[in-house]
């Protein structure tokens, strides 16, 4: 099988609505990646595309942003209900089952709902959670409690990761009430629209230019049961397997993202992946300060994969979730040459 | 760099209703997946991905269901991929699966794909209005009913022609045990008498609304070598074209053009009318058999399409079957007609299609659509290894 | 917008609701020997089914909760409350429910917990109205099995969302010209075609902006079709004319609707004009064109074949 290497990418996230649509977001940023590859859209042969009609509240909202995607002449593209890092996953498995040289991963998210969290409610079980109405900011607070109960964690540390990621004081946060204890506001993240693109090749087709692709070693994903009362929630057994899997306990990581709406989730997916060494955590910030939804994955990717794109780290990791409680797990193991 | 091949190890799907009553989402989605490992003779830890094949969430009112079906796909611990893009989507599932294990990643790959769309009352199904479109602009059967109109103007059909093609194809869902619409009675008069929708489209000329899954077990080859009878696949694409574009023609859109071509010359096919045995093809309104044949290199663009309708070689004995399971009009569970196309076209190579079987089939077509005849998934399936 | 859904239940949900209705709480043994509440049809480790029914307590310990300071809708209480999870006596899962206790500082991990029933039971998660401290006094029972009857039961889902579209900044230009009776084209200099309405960028060589351009307010129909079905909010009159029309000298047709013609005299290729509404009713929106009529003559030069 060919080597895919991730040879550019871009993102971005519009934290107030500015007017502009699916393709308006996505277009500069499709762009923006494709410059950084050296290539243009033409040479894009596989185009996967991810996003959320019931958060665009658009039945068939991808149609919308077609004019942001290299659709011309026709060429294999598919789009998913999840976010972009899964669209990658798929871009890696086509360009690895031959149907290209080049492709282009993409997401985009513009919650057009005035209570994003209220249409991600309906990601539980309409039997049996549904008529309880219990929001993904319950569900991680169950979690989070679970994890400060044996001992993992306190209030504290929880405050001091969000103040890591927000340039916040520590003692500022504490002193904030819960809004779902013991979650505090500032341990969730600021959910925004935004769009992110990341450019993959096969060895034979990155460009020249690109001097430092970040070759990917391996995608593994996996998940677990969406009844969070059948789950241990102090452990992310999902991320553990997949983390098994790329060979990742007591390995040296130079860079890594974490995708953890939630600042306990990011302690739950470090240990994980067991690593013996971190370098840089979340060097982008993480997801806590802006959280274009549908994306935020997928810039984890492009975002660790940046490291080694510009020189400086060797082996990075990008993680991606999706479903309350971390209940599906992502991990994208990139080194560079 | 070459791909591995896959096969077609297990087929299974339910039997399509207009409303699934007694059944969860996950019930549903087991009946067809169980029913796919059973026919592969295989377990449910023998599975190493999964591949989910769904339309809009909007129909079910569960947004990521896959998230909710982990036990019922027996997805814990394993790799999970949506598939939707549009209409198209469970076509795309079965070519994402194909992709799972072309890639080398995977041995074993369940692909299912399902609508429950009988539970939504609001504007549940696809194209609702936004706030700033006009009133009348909801409704993907208005869109489609200007398409069959382009049709006939370009071509000069007679207006028997969806009359003929809607008789064919609930004739043969007659022998499908799986469809939902059965009507032994039915006659061409009354289907030519049946309520006008969208002109030229009237009722009989349409797809019911349906709840139905279907699921199929890809496997790799040494996976396949333990299978009494392997389909291969050999060939499988999916294209996409923008639709508000100066370029973009409803008619014969140039993406499902390219993408039959692609399959065609995987399969090493050059003149697919003698080369294909049998074609299942996403038909959702009948005037669209005779635009697809066209489109697919099937028939003479010049209204061959209508005209080969019109003689009957599109029949279950004709010179090249269309449909022998009914088609859409048969069920139409969103999501989920993609796939069934493709596993019927499977389950004729395999001679497993019992009343609606056509005399040896060594090779099959299988074909999905979707969006505003934009979005195409497609595959070739026969008994020959590639 | 609303969305509603009535669902079908069956196996395993079917059971579990049915037995709530009867005033149970029922579980499965899975392969391990765990008792799954709420239960399953199938191992979730090796998809085997499961068919060991049990019935567990309607009490037990909270394994985690967080406190809900602001009800929302949807909500089971009006007034502030716990989520929990709860194990129930002779489980070994955790079911998600509610607690109703007067303040945060009654919840505590490990309370002991019973359910608080409603008299009217309809087989929901809801027949059980809340979980409410467990008094020292009340014993583990192990209610006998019940033999009810799992009649048809539906889950009824209903969800409220609250949606705010913009069209996006190119198309919001657009809509605000149609409000001025000015239909405003955009133009794709690379490939010279012109789109009504303008987009971002141009779908087949994806460069933009385009260039705006004023286009007539007459063309020719390039298909169109008589529509029967009423739509939810569509005009009273059936059947009416929708038509894809196609302005002179753009190179896409939008959907509008035909008028002042009778549906039989509809055709493809037919030379249309706009009809505009009064200035009270102009809006940002298609609808300041009431419909297009059949117009005498065409313009020399711009007749096309479509």
């Amino acid at each position: 099988m060919s080597r895919v290497a991730v040879v550019g990418w871009a993102s971005t996230a519009a934290l107030e609505p500015d007017g502009r649509n699916e393709a308006e977001l996505l277009g500069p940023v499709v762009d923006q990646a494709l410059g950084m590859a050296g290539l243009s859209g033409a040479e894009v042969d596989v185009v996967c595309s991810a996003g959320s009609e019931f958060l665009n509240g658009v039945v068939g909202t991808v149609m919308g942003a077609f004019d942001a995607l290299p659709g011309w002449p026709p060429r294999t593209h598919s789009h998913l209900e999840a976010d972009g890092a899964f669209a990658l996953y798929e871009a890696w498995i086509r360009l690895m089952a031959g149907e290209g040289g080049v492709a282009l991963a993409c997401a985009f998210g513009r919650p057009s709902a005035a209570d994003p969290a209220g249409v991600l409610a309906l990601q539980q079980d309409p039997y049996l959670v549904g008529p309880l109405g219990t929001g993904p900011r319950h569900l991680a607070a169950l979690q989070a409690r679970a994890m400060i109960d044996t001992g993992r964690c306190t209030e504290r540390d929880l405050a001091e990761i969000a103040a890591a990621r927000r340039g916040l004081d520590v003692a500022a946060l504490l002193a904030m009430p819960h809004v779902a204890s013991p979650l505090r506001e500032s341990d969730c993240s600021a959910v925004c629209a935004g769009a992110a693109a990341v450019v993959l090749a096969t060895e034979d087709r990155v460009p020249i230019s690109c001097e430092r692709p970040a070759w990917i070693v391996g995608i593994d994903q996996r998940m677990e049961s969406a009844r969070i009362g059948q789950r241990d929630l102090t452990v992310s057994t999902s991320t553990r397997l997949a983390a098994d899997r790329l060979g990742l306990p007591g390995s040296s990581i130079d860079v890594l993202e974490v995708h953890a709406p939630f600042s306990h989730q990011e302690l739950l997916v470090i240990d994980a992946l067991g690593a013996g060494r971190v370098g840089s955590l979340n060097p982008s910030g993480g997801v806590l300060p802006a959280d274009p939804l549908m994306a935020s994955g997928l810039v984890r990717i492009g975002a660790a994969a940046d490291a080694l794109l510009r020189g400086g780290a060797h082996r990075a990791v990008g993680h991606a979730t999706n479903g309350a409680c971390l209940q599906h797990n992502l991990l994208c193991l990139l080194e560079g040459a | 760099m070459t791909p591995e091949r896959c096969a077609v190890v297990g087929i299974g799907q339910t039997h399509h209703a207009s409303a699934g009553r007694d059944v969860t989402l996950g019930g549903l989605v087991r009946e067809a997946a169980e029913r796919a490992l059973l026919d592969a003779e295989l377990g449910w830890h023998e599975i190493d991905a999964l591949v989910l094949g769904k339309g809009p969430d909007f129909m079910e009112g569960v947004m990521s269901p896959e998230l909710l079906l982990a036990e019922a796909l027996g997805a814990v611990g394993k790799p999970v991929l949506r598939a939707y893009t549009s209409g198209n989507a469970g076509g795309v599932a079965a070519s994402t699966g194909v992709a799972l294990i072309a890639a080398g990643q995977f041995s074993r790959v369940l692909v299912v794909a399902f609508e429950k769309q009988s539970e939504a009352s609001g504007p549940g199904s696809t194209l609702q209005r936004l706030p700033f479109e006009a009133r009348w602009q909801g409704g993907t059967g208005s869109l489609f009913g200007a398409v069959c109109r382009e049709y006939i103007h370009r071509s000069g059909a007679p207006p028997e022609v969806g009359d003929l093609a809607a008789l064919k194809d609930r004739r043969n869902a007659l022998l499908n045990p799986y469809a939902q619409v059965r009507r032994p009675d039915i006659t061409l008069e009354e289907i030519a008498a049946s309520r006008p929708l969208w002109d030229p489209i009237r009722l009989l000329h349409s797809s019911p609304s349906s709840d139905g899954a279907c699921a199929v077990v890809l496997a790799d080859e040494p996976s396949a070598a333990r299978s009494a009878r392997p389909v291969w696949v050999q060939g499988s694409a999916v294209r996409t074209e923008p639709y508000l574009s100066a370029e973009h023609d409803n008619v014969d859109p140039r993406a499902g053009a390219e993408c039959a071509a692609s399959v065609y010359r995987q399969a090493g096919i050059t003149d697919p009318r003698h080369e294909l045995d049998v074609a299942e093809l996403f038909v959702p309104y009948s005037w669209f058999e005779p635009m697809v044949l066209e489109n697919v290199g099937l028939a003479d663009r010049d209204g061959g399409g209508w005209r080969s309708v019109v003689a009957g070689a599109t029949a279950i004995d004709g010179a090249l079957p269309v449909n022998p399971s009914g088609g859409l009009l048969g069920a139409n569970p969103i999501g989920a007609a993609g796939l069934i196309r493709f596993a019927e076209a499977a389950l004729q190579v395999r001679g497993d299609a019992g009343d609606h079987q056509v005399d040896g089939v060594r090779r099959a077509l299988g074909h999905a659509a979707g969006g505003y005849s934009n979005c195409f998934a497609m595959w070739v399936v026969g008994a020959a290894r590639p | 917008m609303a969305f509603a859904y009535r669902r079908g239940v069956g196996g395993a949900e079917s059971r579990f609701l049915s037995g709530l209705r009867a005033g149970v709480i029922r579980g499965t043994r899975a392969a391990d020997g765990r008792v799954l509440v709420p239960p399953l049809d199938h191992d979730p480790a090796t998809g085997a089914p499961l068919g060991d029914w049990v019935t567990v307590a309607d009490l037990g310990v909270v394994r985690s909760w967080t406190w809900v300071t602001e009800p929302g809708r949807g909500q089971p209480l009006d007034r502030p409350f716990a989520f929990a999870l709860v194990r129930l006596d002779g489980a070994d899962t955790a079911l998600l429910h509610v607690v109703d206790v007067p303040d945060e500082g009654s919840m505590a991990t490990g309370m002991r917990v019973r359910a608080d029933w409603r008299l009217e039971r309809v087989g929901s998660i809801t027949d059980i109205r809340a979980f409410v401290p467990a008094g020292s006094g009340d014993a583990a029972t192990i209610p006998p099995a019940h033999h009810d009857d799992a009649g048809a039961l539906e889950v009824h889902s209903a969800h409220e969302v609250a949606y705010r579209y913009e069209p996006g900044v190119v198309a919001s230009r657009f809509f605000e010209s149609l409000r001025r009776r000015r239909i405003l084209g955009g133009r794709c200099e690379p490939c010279g075609h012109t789109y009504v309405p303008p987009r971002p960028r141009c779908p087949v060589c994806a460069t933009g902006p385009m260039t705006e351009v004023p286009v007539p307010d007459r063309g020719q129909v390039s298909t169109y079709t008589v529509v029967h079905v009423p739509s939810p909010e569509g005009p009273v009159d059936l059947p009416y004319v929708a038509a894809w029309i196609r302005l002179d000298g753009v190179d896409v047709a939008f959907p509008h609707l035909l008028g002042e013609v009778a549906p039989e005299a509809a055709a493809v290729g037919q030379h249309v004009e706009a009809v505009w509404v009064p200035d009270d009713e102009l809006a940002p929106s298609w609808e300041s064109i009431r419909y297009f009529r059949p117009s005498d003559r065409p313009d020399p030069g711009t007749t096309r074949q479509p």
